[in-house]
């Protein structure tokens, strides 16, 4: 029963430590689970493991699910820096705008910011996928070795920089490196399909019509 | 074993040149004041005891059997790269390895060879801990330093490769961080040159030790140089870190280890009189591991090294318990400052111990 309908909880002005912890006894109850009135606590759902899916209510800080490896954790709100920092399987969703250095070291998993983002997104990427219905103000993929970034929006800074591989969907022409290592193509079959799959599943407005895909490094993607 | 004095030839097997080297000397002025040398009947040997790092609460905390720590970096002129997910733990049994993922044969040999008491999984990580490592670790390394490619002496980034540390206050969130994903026992590892900037930030944050590398040639990045030393006296360490109160963290549990090139077990025993709780037998795994600049490129007889690191450590081991005997104590618990005095101003005014003779401390040392 406690399986289909969820255990909930209020973590209203609860330390980071209380939640998490509020967090784990409500996974052993419960495969789906929802807190309500985060307030801008960091470190939250961090390192977790398991097909579990997590609601969360609020704003978050940073570090919002660090080391995350299995569970699917959306946030009605806005997040701040670093979420999804080193992800390795499941995904990270915030209905909102979220702060700088996003989707950092990700090994796998996906990241999905339904708002705007900031400088640093998907830096040292490596097998992540990050998508970002909005615009990103600053640099995307830099150091990034493997991945997708996908972004609905405007790109506001520079473009892979230092990156040796991973692929980029966007609608905009984003700005030339400096070593020159970004390469545009148009989409292919497989990639439009993938990109309406995303689409549609994470119930973004937008079309693959538009959109090229840049990969970076030599080799690309 | 009483009245032995250490000789030069000890279990750190010290050159003469390196001995008289100008960064010891203030160690050198370092003397036990005579009432702490008196001679008491007792019939009981001294024995070391046991490390163990984390804090009250902490879940699972590292327990070493010596007073002894490995640093991860050794391992890393081997192969001209850091070994992520290292495992080194010092005990009686020698040094104890378990590589994640690059494990060579020889490797998980000596792993079962020596089987060791205690093992510990210690999960390094100069960049960022790799997740899955994370994970399975007994224990968190976190090394700062200066960015790679960055000699760090005009940096104004201490913070090494994590990018999450943009700025040095990064550090209390990252470390909190991380001890929210997993608790374990975090060690942050900081160059004694960096401690006069970083310090208030590393004492801030969850860390259970910190450990602080001085009088090594820093300069290659890959981790002090395995052969010579240079940089920061150490005792000019030991100043920096009293200053920085240091002390009234250990008080909370925090460990302070310190590596540093020692001679023997003199030094040892003087810097845990002046409140190192931990020694990095860096220098003497060098020397056994690698005794010359050749034998980098050389493949290494792991199960042999192994067993020369085990006899070794416990001839270092068997000369602090001597030391310790000659000077009727227990245990290393036992020193303290007020059994130190100092016959040079210069160490005075850096360590602020008394100048024998003087009997107190020199009045303008803090000016």
């Amino acid at each position: 029963m406690a399986q289909n309908s969820g255990a909930r909880t209020n973590i209203e002005k609860k330390s980071s430590r209380e939640i998490n912890q509020a967090i784990k006894d409500l996974l052993k109850r419960s495969t789906r689970i929802r807190i309500s009135g985060l307030s801008g606590q960091d470190n939250i759902a961090v390192g977790l493991k398991g097909n579990v899916e997590i609601d969360i209510n609020g704003d978050a800080g940073r570090y919002l699910g660090a080391f995350n490896d299995g569970p699917v954790i959306v946030l009605d709100g806005n997040c701040g820096d670093l979420a999804a920092d080193n992800q390795s399987r499941g995904g990270v969703i915030v209905r909102g705008d979220s702060g700088k250095n996003c989707g950092i070291f990700m090994l796998g998993g996906i990241l999905v910011i339904r708002g705007n983002s900031s400088t640093g997104l998907g830096k040292c990427n490596n097998g992540g996928t990050i998508i970002i219905d909005g615009d990103v103000y600053g640099d995307i993929g830099e150091d990034m070795k493997a991945g997708t970034i996908i972004v609905t929006g405007h790109l506001g800074g520079s473009i892979g920089k230092k990156a040796t591989g991973g692929i980029l969907y966007t609608t905009e022409e984003p700005k030339k490196n400096q070593d020159d290592s970004l390469k545009m193509s148009d989409l292919s079959q497989s990639d439009i399909s993938k990109l309406k799959r995303y689409f549609e599943h994470y119930r973004i407005d937008a079309s693959p019509v538009g959109f090229r895909k840049y990969s970076f490094g030599k080799g690309g993607g | 074993m009483r009245h032995r004095w250490v000789s030069e030839n000890t279990a750190l097997e010290r050159g003469v040149d390196e001995m008289k080297h100008p960064q010891f000397a203030q160690l050198d002025s370092i003397r036990f004041v005579s009432s702490t040398l008196k001679r008491l009947n007792h019939s009981e040997t001294p024995a070391l005891e046991s490390l163990t790092i984390g804090k009250n609460g902490i879940e699972k905390p590292l327990e070493l059997e010596n007073p002894f720590i490995v640093p991860p970096y050794i391992t890393r002129n081997l192969d001209g790269d850091l070994f992520t997910g290292i495992s080194l733990g010092s005990c009686l049994s020698g040094i104890n390895m378990n590589l994640h993922g690059k494990m060579s044969k020889d490797q998980k040999e000596i792993h079962k060879i020596h089987s060791p008491p205690v093992l510990y999984d210690l999960c390094t990580c100069r960049k960022v801990p790799d997740a899955s490592l994370l994970m399975m670790s007994d224990c968190l390394w976190l090394e700062l330093g200066p960015p790679e490619g960055d000699t760090g002496r005009n940096s104004s980034k201490e913070c090494g490769e994590y990018p999450e540390l943009e700025e040095s206050k990064d550090l209390i969130h990252f470390v909190s961080m991380l001890k929210e994903t997993r608790d374990i026992p975090i060690i942050i590892s900081i160059r004694a040159i960096d401690l006069v900037n970083d310090v208030d930030n590393v004492l801030v944050t969850e860390a259970d030790a910190i450990h602080i590398r001085c009088g090594f040639d820093d300069d290659d990045h890959n981790g002090p140089s395995f052969f010579g030393f240079t940089g920061e006296p150490v005792t000019t360490a030991i100043q920096m870190v009293e200053h920085m109160d240091i002390f009234k963290s250990r008080e909370k549990g925090v460990k302070f280890l310190l590596s540093s090139p020692f001679r023997n077990a003199a030094d040892i025993i003087k810097l845990a009189a002046l409140g190192v709780d931990g020694f990095g037998i860096d220098s003497l795994l060098r020397r056994k591991i690698l005794p010359n600049e050749n034998t980098v490129e050389r493949k290494l007889d792991w199960a042999s090294i192994g067993e020369t690191v085990q006899i070794s450590i416990k001839s270092l081991r068997d000369e602090i318990i001597s030391y310790l005997d000659t000077l009727n104590l227990k245990s290393l618990e036992q020193l303290d400052r007020s059994m130190l005095v100092v016959d040079s101003y210069h160490t005075a005014a850096l360590t602020g111990l008394p100048l024998a003779g003087y009997g107190r401390e020199i009045p303008f040392w803090r000016h």
